[in-house]
């Protein structure tokens, strides 16, 4: 009792300088995102002119709209083979199948630059032989959706694991069959696991800047890219601030909606008093 | 499919409640036939072995028998989900190798229920319906049909979760019954409910199997499930059928020690030598009515041992003195711990019968077994 209180007394204490410098530097950018001055060193007064300049700036709008043109359709392509792939995985588990899911991680701990490297030379290699695949949106797109499997697959069957699995011989036992059984039973359960995997791809995918970097062409430039550029040639520019907040700002709004939402869910999910009829 | 009596209709009114459904169904309709079917997994484990079963149509037919002995897997193998290492299936006369579990017509209350959480009640148990194509608007029908003759249509749009424990097994039953297969499957379905609530639907099941006249094929490892419900029941131990027959066949006459002291209370000695109808027991020499060949041990139900006091007079024949040790009253009835020479015998006696029937302990009394009540058995 004791030891826990003082630990928590500890915990409360200490943890900030952890949240300090977790979020010190997320509050500055927002903070020089308003900065008057073009300098980032020194706030000299509040402006939005930062973010009008940047609703007009082309460049910076043509990487966001290439950023969630390749977010959204590697993340779709990315959901589908990697709920199929959790599924598969799942399913056949006891098949003596086990080494599949070492494979599923595999992407996973590797190195994104060595990952990036790889699809690069792979690419490369492919458009000499082939013709296709040359730089750009298409091979980026490709390099995406191959990292973002493993981790929709890996949702998706925590999901599959946690269920009776005794469900899939009910549906089956009441005539489904393998097609039915993935309509009727698995795409249903696993729907929250789908969305969380989409968006979890999504993420991955809007916000890669290795794999994206050793994967693109000259006329595929996203907007981490566009940062990535920007920064290098001119410093920090109080423009890009504006886009870094603005993504904050979009993160937050999105993790608070999750919250709520799920909250409000596992309200309406909690049972109510087991109610007898009287006979 | 038109041979078989709609559900509702035997439910709705009970006019066919007189009409056995044997006569209504093809003489094979619902016949479950085992032949010498194997399981052996993976690992090694012999879960059912060279096991023969015959269940009769509208027969209800009980596995009983210790967790583990492999009462389930004989479950999954009959609906498709495990296959065979060796040995036929027949349900209805139709042989059932390779046919999945989705083209059997049977169907299964599962021991975790496995209610789908995603549908709510009344989508739960048309599911089977729905799956097989059948319309909306009868679906709907037979569903809301269904629901009211199980008394769970007030739960209809409820989720699994919101449920009690007894109102899923209604639902899962329900999920079962509805498609009217050829043969029900449950696994130890009230095994999760309280005492008092799995008596209440252990009689509404049995009410419910003989309406429908579908054949039940019953797992429980509850003895006193097994006596109350079953047609006929098969002893299991190790994945080997011990004994099959009727239920009061398999009680008075059990086949071998396993059968006897799983099924109910049972007082065994061993025979140590046999002189026509006379055997030789540690509690003395015993008449039996019928000898079996192989007799390696003697039984006899506790409810058979006569009690009287030492004043009335003796049968000539298995009578014994012996001294009261114990006495648990029981309500209906008093459990006698006996002791004759030392060994122990256990005699129940009914608190109700006329004349003396208290006892007290360190009372001696007189000991009679008719020799038709002891049960000669092998190993
Ligand atoms: N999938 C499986 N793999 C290996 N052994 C199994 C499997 N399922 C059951 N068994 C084993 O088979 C035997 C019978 O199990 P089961 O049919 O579940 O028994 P019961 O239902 O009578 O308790 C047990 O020894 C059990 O451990
Ligand atoms: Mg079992």
């Amino acid at each position: 009792m004791n030891f826990s209180r003082s630990l928590r007394t500890y915990l409360a204490l200490h943890s900030w300088p952890v949240f300090l410098f977790l979020y010190a530097p997320l509050a500055i950018i927002v903070l020089f995102s308003f900065n008057r001055s073009p300098v980032s060193v020194q706030f000299t007064g509040f402006s939005t002119a930062w973010y009008t300049s940047l609703f007009h700036n082309q460049d910076i709008l043509a990487a966001l709209g290439r950023s969630l043109e390749l977010g959204i359709g590697s993340a779709s392509l990315g959901t589908v083979l990697g709920t199929l792939l959790g599924y598969g995985v799942y399913r056949y588990r006891a098949a003596g199948l086990a080494w599949l899911g070492l494979l599923v991680y595999l992407p996973i701990i590797m190195p994104s630059i060595v990952f990036g490297i790889s699809e690069m030379i792979f690419f490369t290699y492919v458009h000499q032989f082939t013709g296709f695949l040359s730089a750009g949106l298409l091979t980026m797109g490709v390099a995406h959706v191959t990292f973002q499997i493993p981790y929709v697959a890996l949702v998706v069957y925590s999901r599959l694991v946690g269920l009776d699995r005794h469900l899939f011989d009910a549906a089956q036992d009441l005539y489904a069959n393998p097609w039915k059984i993935f309509f009727h039973l698995v795409l249903p359960v696993t729907r929250p696991a789908v969305v969380a995997g989409f968006l979890l791809a999504f993420t991955l995918s809007f916000d890669d800047f290795v794999i994206s970097f050793f994967t693109s062409g000259p006329d595929s430039m996203t907007l981490p890219l566009y940062i990535y550029g920007a920064v290098a040639k001119k410093g920090v520019s109080p423009e890009i601030n504006a886009v870094a907040s603005l993504m904050i700002g979009m993160v937050l709004v999105a993790a608070i909606t999750n919250l709520l939402v799920s909250r409000s869910k596992e309200q309406a999910q909690r049972p109510s008093r087991p109610w007898l009829r009287s006979h | 499919m038109n041979a078989i009596p709609r559900l509702a209709q035997a439910i709705g009114d009970g006019k066919d409640f007189a009409k056995p459904a044997a006569e209504i169904h093809d003489a094979q309709h619902g016949k479950v036939h085992l032949q010498d079917v194997s399981k052996v997994f993976a690992d090694g484990t012999v879960a059912v072995d060279r096991v023969n079963l015959e269940v009769e149509p509208g027969e209800f037919f009980t596995l009983l028998g210790p967790s583990g002995c492999g009462k389930t897997t004989l479950l999954r193998i009959i609906a498709g989900f495990e296959d065979l290492n060796g040995g036929a299936i027949f349900i209805s006369g139709r042989s059932m190798l390779g046919v999945p579990p989705h083209a059997r017509n049977v169907n299964t209350v599962f021991q975790s229920y496995a209610l789908f959480p995603q549908l709510n009640v009344a989508e739960n148990i048309a599911f089977g319906l729905r799956m097989r194509g059948v319309k909306t608007v009868e679906r709907r029908r037979r569903c809301q049909d269904m629901m009211v003759s199980m008394q769970i249509d007030v739960f209809a749009k409820r989720m699994p979760h919101q449920l009690s424990g007894g109102q899923r097994q209604r639902v899962a039953l329900a999920r079962a019954l509805i498609n009217e297969p050829e043969v029900v499957l449950l696994d130890e379905p009230l095994s999760a409910l309280d005492a008092k609530l799995r008596q209440e639907l252990q009689v509404e099941l049995l009410r419910m199997q003989k309406r429908l006249g579908m054949t039940f094929i019953f797992v429980t490892h509850d003895q006193h499930e097994a006596l109350v419900m079953s047609d006929r029941i098969a002893v299991m131990d190790k994945g080997l059928v011990r004994q099959m027959g009727r239920v009061d066949d398999v009680y008075e006459r059990p086949r071998d020690v396993f059968v006897a002291e799983f099924l109910g209370l049972s007082n065994i000695f061993r025979v140590q030598s046999k002189q026509g109808a006379d055997v030789s027991t540690s509690l003395g020499m015993l008449r039996l009515s019928h000898t079996p060949e192989t007799l390696q041990h003697v039984m006899v139900r506790p409810e058979k041992v006569l009690l009287s006091s030492l004043e009335e007079k003796g049968r000539g024949i298995n009578d014994f003195h012996g001294l009261v040790r114990e006495v648990l009253y029981m309500g209906a009835t008093s459990q006698y711990g006996l002791e004759i020479d030392g060994y122990p015998l256990v005699a129940t006696i009914s608190n109700t019968q006329n004349g003396r029937t208290r006892y007290r302990v360190g009372e001696r009394l007189r000991v009679h077994i008719e020799p038709a009540s002891i049960v000669g058995m092998g190993g």
